[in-house]
């Protein structure tokens, strides 16, 4: 009888407290999510599942948990905490994102720009509320909307927020179609969100190829810091439009992208430990991260109304919010908001170039933030 | 795919002005589909997750509300809601008779969308002026 | 310490600025390099588009007629007097599927396909506002046509 109370003790459910259940519930939750609503599935499944292997009670000692140094799962999340997963991912983003629409109205780069305002306003606030500036910064950049930056970033300034970060993060990619249309609203007038965009012009292959070359030359040299994540993303960006390279291309946007997302996934997932990740820290992150949300597209819609005073052409507001760079839903959720006003009027595509430059403008910013902590 | 006539299924109108790149890279998206007398294919208020380009078959599009339409042309479209907005499907559909159809996840469109947008826009309204005509049609009868 | 205390001390408004400023060189530079170098291959490239239209005005093949793929079936008479008199019943206009499920719940077999049928050989037919009418017309003429 003393052996098996003994044997009880180290199972699971003797080692368990009831903080590992609400993050098991969690988990479930967003496998529900992204199995049974398709919310950003690729994400949420190994997330989820990963919520579940971290939440697992286990001996400490045995080499089980992901934060004991000599366990299999610790050696996964190393690609995590030295910031390797994150620039292969972007690799992948690269080998499969067309720039054309960027090239065709570079004007539109700008709204890009000014989502990641959102970034360094919350980076503001949370240093108010007594978050010190690495973690602050860490929580700003879930305003870029985009899980691998705020990874990389947050894995070089705060590694003990990674869990809540990535969570709050790619919790917010999953909600654009929820949180962003209000906002969108909120800020346009119906006249505004009527407006047609012009048909962009054919962009010429060789464009294409010489893009990412003059990108990563240029960002790199003014946010030296930006280069794991841009490095890769145009160099991806590259082996698509070479033709040459199409092989490589071709692994980088399938194989590679999808072993990393796994790995990423599940070891980001597991991470979220109930004693590391059930704390106010957390909460203050998750409020933070939504503020930073609401910024980032509001500042881009914002920033789209004042082009509006200077440019021959009026551009449609709506388009500011697909600055945040969750591609492609924010560009859905443009489409989507335009189109409940006018059916015939199709800004997809067009907003496809504000959201392919808030991925290199959250870039930039997340180097440059690293670059200030670190300087 | 092997059973189908590729040569026709080019010339359906919604791929019929596509220039043979673009051909190339929808091809691997479409997924070829049978569905038997009475199958339900979609039902409303789901999340739209695949549009159907119909091959053979006639198929009933019908509301909670008793109204239906029933559609049995080659190359017309069920289950836009997939990349059009809401993203929700807004009538079920029903199969009146065997068919087979051919089918596109709306996720891969996406993916499609996010690697060659110009062609994604192009699908976009091509879906438009089908559904938009298959209304007129409707209004005419 | 928090506040406007914290943001002075660590230096968040600089931090911020300069972040942002940082920003906008980069991408405000970068779309300033596209356009210009849209511009240098812009008459190049648009000489090819114009070729390509051209030529494509000339090759553009005709759109093919659509036909409707469901064809009649052998057993119509018997399944119009069925459906006939099921119409009679539930009255007119009648919903579609609403009639599909009544010809299931009264036995009809392949209640599905034979609306099919019955739509492809007009004797049902829309009424232009998603509801349909049973055409008496084209179901009196069927009649006759019946080979005794």
């Amino acid at each position: 009888m003393e052996m098996f109370l003994d044997f009880f003790a180290n199972t699971g459910f003797g080692l368990a407290d009831y903080r590992n259940f609400i993050m098991i519930g969690i988990g479930i939750i967003f496998i529900y999510l992204g199995i049974a609503k398709h919310y950003e599935p690729l994400l949420l499944v190994p997330i989820g599942f990963g919520i579940l292997l971290g939440n697992i009670p286990v001996f400490k000692g045995l080499g089980l948990s992901i934060y004991e140094p000599n366990s299999v799962l610790h050696y996964l999340y190393f690609g995590v905490t030295k910031g390797i997963y994150p620039p292969l991912v972007f690799m992948g983003i690269g080998a499969m994102t067309d720039f054309s629409t960027l090239l065709a109205r570079p004007v539109l780069m700008l709204l890009g720009a000014a989502a990641q305002t959102g970034i360094f306003i919350t980076f503001l606030g949370a240093l108010a509320l007594g978050f010190a500036p690495n973690e602050a910064a860490s929580i700003g950049i879930i305003g870029g909307a985009d899980g691998p930056t705020a990874i990389f970033l947050t894995a070089k300034l705060a590694q003990e927020l990674i869990g809540p970060i990535a969570v709050a993060a790619y919790s917010y990619m999953a909600l654009v179609p929820v949180i962003q249309p209000p906002i969108m609203r909120l800020l346009t007038t119906r006249k505004e969100r009527l407006i047609r965009m012009e048909e962009p012009r054919t962009v010429s292959k060789r464009e294409k190829m010489i893009f990412p070359i003059i990108a990563v030359l240029l960002c790199c040299f003014i946010a030296p810091a930006a280069l794991p994540l841009l490095g890769l993303l145009f160099l991806g960006n590259l082996l698509k439009e070479a033709v040459v390279t199409e092989r490589l291309a071709q692994a980088a946007r399938t194989s590679v992208i999808d072993t990393v997302t796994i790995l990423l996934g599940m070891t980001v997932g597991a991470s979220t430990q109930a004693d590391v990740f059930l704390t106010g820290k957390s909460i203050g992150i998750f409020a933070l991260g939504a503020v930073s949300f609401g910024i980032a597209t509001a500042a881009g819609l914002i920033f789209a109304k004042i082009m509006n005073l200077f440019l021959k052409t009026r551009i449609n507001p709506l388009l500011g919010a697909a600055g945040v760079s969750a591609v492609p839903d924010s560009a859905r959720v443009v489409q989507m908001v335009g189109q409940a006003e006018d059916p015939e009027n199709f800004l997809l595509m067009h907003a496809m170039a504000p959201n392919i430059s808030g991925v290199i403008g959250s870039a930039v910013g997340a180097g440059i933030l690293w670059s200030f902590m670190v300087g | 795919m092997h059973l189908l006539n590729i040569e026709e299924i080019k010339q359906l109108a919604i791929f019929r002005d596509l220039a043979p790149e673009e051909w190339a890279e929808i091809y691997p998206l479409l997924r070829h589909v049978w569905v038997i007398e009475g199958e339900q294919l979609i039902r409303e208020g789901d999340r739209a997750h695949t549009f159907f380009v119909i091959l053979n078959g006639h198929f009933m599009i019908h509301y909670r509300d008793g109204r239906a339409i029933t559609l049995n042309q080659k190359g017309d479209i069920i289950g836009w809601s997939s990349v059009i907005s809401p993203f929700q499907y807004t009538g079920s559909v029903t199969a009146l008779t065997h068919g087979d159809l051919l089918a596109i996840p709306g996720a891969r469109f996406l993916e499609l969308l996010q690697s060659n947008a110009p062609l994604g826009d192009k699908l976009i309204k091509k879906i438009s002026e089908i559904v938009q005509m298959r209304e007129t049609m409707e209004t005419e009868s | 310490m928090t506040g406007l205390e914290a943001i002075f001390y660590h230096n968040g408004f600089a931090m911020a600025a300069v972040g942002i400023t940082i920003v906008f060189t980069a991408l405000v530079s970068l779309s300033l390099i596209i356009s210009q170098l849209h511009r240098a291959l812009f008459v190049w490239d648009n000489r090819r588009s114009y070729i390509k239209k051209a030529l494509r005005l000339f090759s553009e093949p005709k759109p093919p007629e659509s036909e409707p793929v469901v064809k009649y079936f052998d057993n119509i008479y018997e399944s119009a007097r069925q459906f006939n008199l099921l119409i009679r019943a539930t009255g007119e206009p009648f919903s579609l599927p609403e009639l599909i499920r009544t010809a299931e719940t009264r036995g009809i077999a392949h209640a599905h396909s034979t609306v099919s049928h019955l739509i492809a050989a007009g004797l049902i037919v829309g009424d232009g506002r998603g509801y349909f009418r049973w055409n008496r017309e084209a179901y009196e003429q069927l009649l006759r046509q019946e080979p005794k």
